[in-house]
């Protein structure tokens, strides 16, 4: 495993959000996910998922329902509901915003001051 | 909303939320193995790593139980359970609460029942505050209260642009019946406008009209709802059908509403006021007798005191070709213009409001007495308190606890008090409550008893302050009380262990031990 980043906080909501907006995912699923569209540059703490995930159920932004997992277990997928599709685009620019912000400070350079 | 609405569907299928949330993590620790052991690693420090990555299962589940607001009603219950195994573990003290909070909360609920249904709700009537009374008074004859003549009705009717409308009414008992099952009922006998004025119309059929107000055309009847229903079977056919009063023939042309009820009348067949052109002339107009009575609907716009001085203005007019008018005069006569419920409620409204006085010093007294009961229980559990909180219990978690537990108290004796209340309510009615004005309007309702388990919740958390208080100013002593005992306890299995051995060397041992 390459060298992975820390999650900046406020941050797992909108890539859990992002995650479950690619396809309905279980909780693992969405573990697996958000590795994958990182490549593999952020790691979720385990701990902390399963109550992020509750979190945005109890807010609407994602809907749970239990179906078969693809080795046909008994699972809860979780899939972005339209209140969630909405937070989403706002944190994505959002955080666009934010980024390109910061990145622009920091690549400043004597000459611009 | 939808975090409400969430809350609640999980709150209803507790045991599902719970299974589901095992199963998910159980779940997730399984994937995670079976992918571990295909990389390649043992199932042993795959066990391990799973448990260093996820952290304790337990501690997830009650932030996910956080997540969603549910952890708050499980402490909530466990703090009711808490309480209520308390409470029955001090039968004589719960008992003796319990008792006077019941005697108390009922005792007000009795008193409060018959002040709210015949001083504080609305008649059954559209904008009651509209209705008014008329009535002639001479009190320098001695008649405070003469009621009206039909002389008044006739020539105030229309005449009085305060009044949107003006009816007379008077109370009868009359034979009805066919000879041979007939009965003695409750009547009235109304003018036409009677029911438009209170703002009623029939269920069924319709009211009367003005040309049924001579004794040649009255021979017609509406009946109650109550009425119609015991005596034809609530059969809608009975329109136009006969019913015999005092053995005259009428015909049945309306049926009331079922809600319909006058004050306290207990009318059940309604029949017009008729009259001849002679008992309306104006030789008469003073010949109220107290018998029949005026009600009217002020205008929208119009105030008590404009109907009063058009009224006035109206006598005054009519009095100046009065060949009596000297000695009408002389006697005081006016006629007075009154609220229609203050009027009818007038004569017990100081009884009851003193009957309410009473009955809320009777529940401060009980209140003070429970409040002592609580205080002399809390003083036996100071030690408790404190050895929780040093064991780790926050003073909020304590406080809440003392909440909960006082206000299961008084919410119990609140739910005794309804069962007390409904009794008292029903032994008012045996002794006669129900000859009060208004009094057959008395009921013991789901309003009422909201209202009075409210209170009782409201009182368990005033009762929590005192108890709150006197823990929080015992605290700091009732430490210092617990290290104390506890020392000298250590101290004497200390002594114990070593009488036999000599004094300076226990002594020896116990500085060593300090």
């Amino acid at each position: 495993m390459g060298k992975t980043a820390d999650l900046l906080p406020g941050t797992l909501d909108m890539l859990i959000l992002k995650a479950v907006s690619l396809k309905s995912l279980h909780g693992y699923g969405v573990l697996l996910r958000i590795r994958q569209i990182s490549g593999d540059a952020l790691e979720i703490p385990q701990g902390s998922l399963y109550p992020a995930l509750y979190r945005l159920e109890h807010q609407g932004l994602i809907a749970a329902d239990w179906g078969q997992s693809e080795n046909n277990r008994r699972a809860k997928y979780y899939t972005l509901t339209a209140a969630g599709r909405r937070r989403l685009r706002e944190e994505t620019a959002g955080w666009n915003r934010l980024a390109s912000a910061i990145a622009a400070a920091l690549s400043a350079t004597p000459e611009e001051v | 909303m939808q975090r409400l609405r969430s809350l609640f569907r999980v709150l209803t299928r507790r045991r599902d939320f719970e299974n589901g949330m095992s199963e998910e993590l159980r779940f997730h620790i399984e994937q995670y193995t079976d992918d571990l052991v295909r990389s390649g690693i043992s199932r042993e420090k795959a066990g391990r790593m799973i448990r260093t990555e996820l952290g304790n299962p337990i501690n997830i589940k009650a932030d996910c139980r956080e997540a969603f607001g549910v952890h708050f009603f499980d402490e909530f219950r466990r703090q009711v359970s808490y309480a209520a195994r308390l409470l029955q573990k001090a039968p004589a003290f719960t008992a003796t609460a319990l008792l006077t909070l019941a005697v108390c909360f009922g005792a007000n609920l009795t008193i409060f029942a018959v002040i709210d249904s015949v001083l504080l709700r609305q008649l059954p009537f559209p904008k009651p505050d509209r209705l008014m009374m008329i009535f002639n008074t001479y009190p320098k004859a001695g008649v405070d209260r003469d009621g009206s003549s039909l002389t008044n009705y006739y020539e105030r009717r229309g005449r009085i642009p305060a009044f949107a409308s003006l009816s007379i009414y008077a109370y009868g008992m009359e034979i009805v019946g066919e000879p041979g099952s007939t009965e003695r009922i409750q009547t009235m006998r109304v003018s036409p406008d009677f029911f438009s004025t209170l703002g009623l119309s029939p269920a069924i059929g319709r009211t009367f009209t003005d040309e049924e107000t001579t004794s040649e055309t009255d021979h017609v009847a509406v009946l109650s709802d109550a009425f119609w229903r015991q005596r034809y079977n609530a059969d809608p056919k009975v329109i136009g059908k006969q019913i015999r009063v005092n053995s005259v023939p009428r015909t049945v042309i309306g049926i009331l509403p079922p809600s319909f009820r006058f004050l306290s009348s207990d009318a059940r067949v309604f029949l017009p006021l008729a009259s001849r052109a002679e008992d309306r002339a104006p030789s008469r107009r003073h010949s109220g007798g107290n018998v029949i009575q005026m009600i009217a609907r002020l205008q929208p716009d119009a105030t008590l005191a404009q109907a009063q001085s058009e009224i006035d203005a109206q006598n005054e007019a009519l009095e100046v070709d009065d060949p009596q008018a000297k000695m009408i005069a002389d006697a005081g006569f006016r006629s007075l213009v009154v609220p229609l419920r203050a009027d009818h409620v007038a004569a017990v409204r100081p009884v009851l409001l003193l009957l309410e006085g009473g009955v809320l010093v009777l529940l401060l007294i009980g209140a003070v007495n429970v409040v002592n009961l609580l205080l002399i229980r809390a003083s036996g559990r100071g030690k408790e308190l404190a050895v929780r909180q040093a064991l780790g219990a926050g003073w909020r978690y304590l406080l809440s606890e003392l909440l909960v537990e006082s206000t299961l108290l008084t919410f119990a004796g609140g739910l005794l008090g309804l069962a007390v209340g409904a009794g008292g309510i029903q032994l008012l009615r045996g002794l006669g409550a129900d000859r009060l004005p208004l009094g057959n309007h008395i009921v013991f309702d789901t309003r009422l008893a909201l209202a009075g388990l409210v209170a009782a919740i409201v009182m368990g958390i005033v009762f929590t302050v005192p108890v709150a208080w006197f823990h929080l100013r015992r605290h700091l002593a009732a430490y210092a009380d617990i290290n104390r005992s506890a020392f000298s306890r250590i101290g004497s299995a200390a002594w114990n262990r070593h009488c036999e051995i000599r004094e300076m060397q226990c002594e020896h041992d116990l500085a060593a031990a300090g």
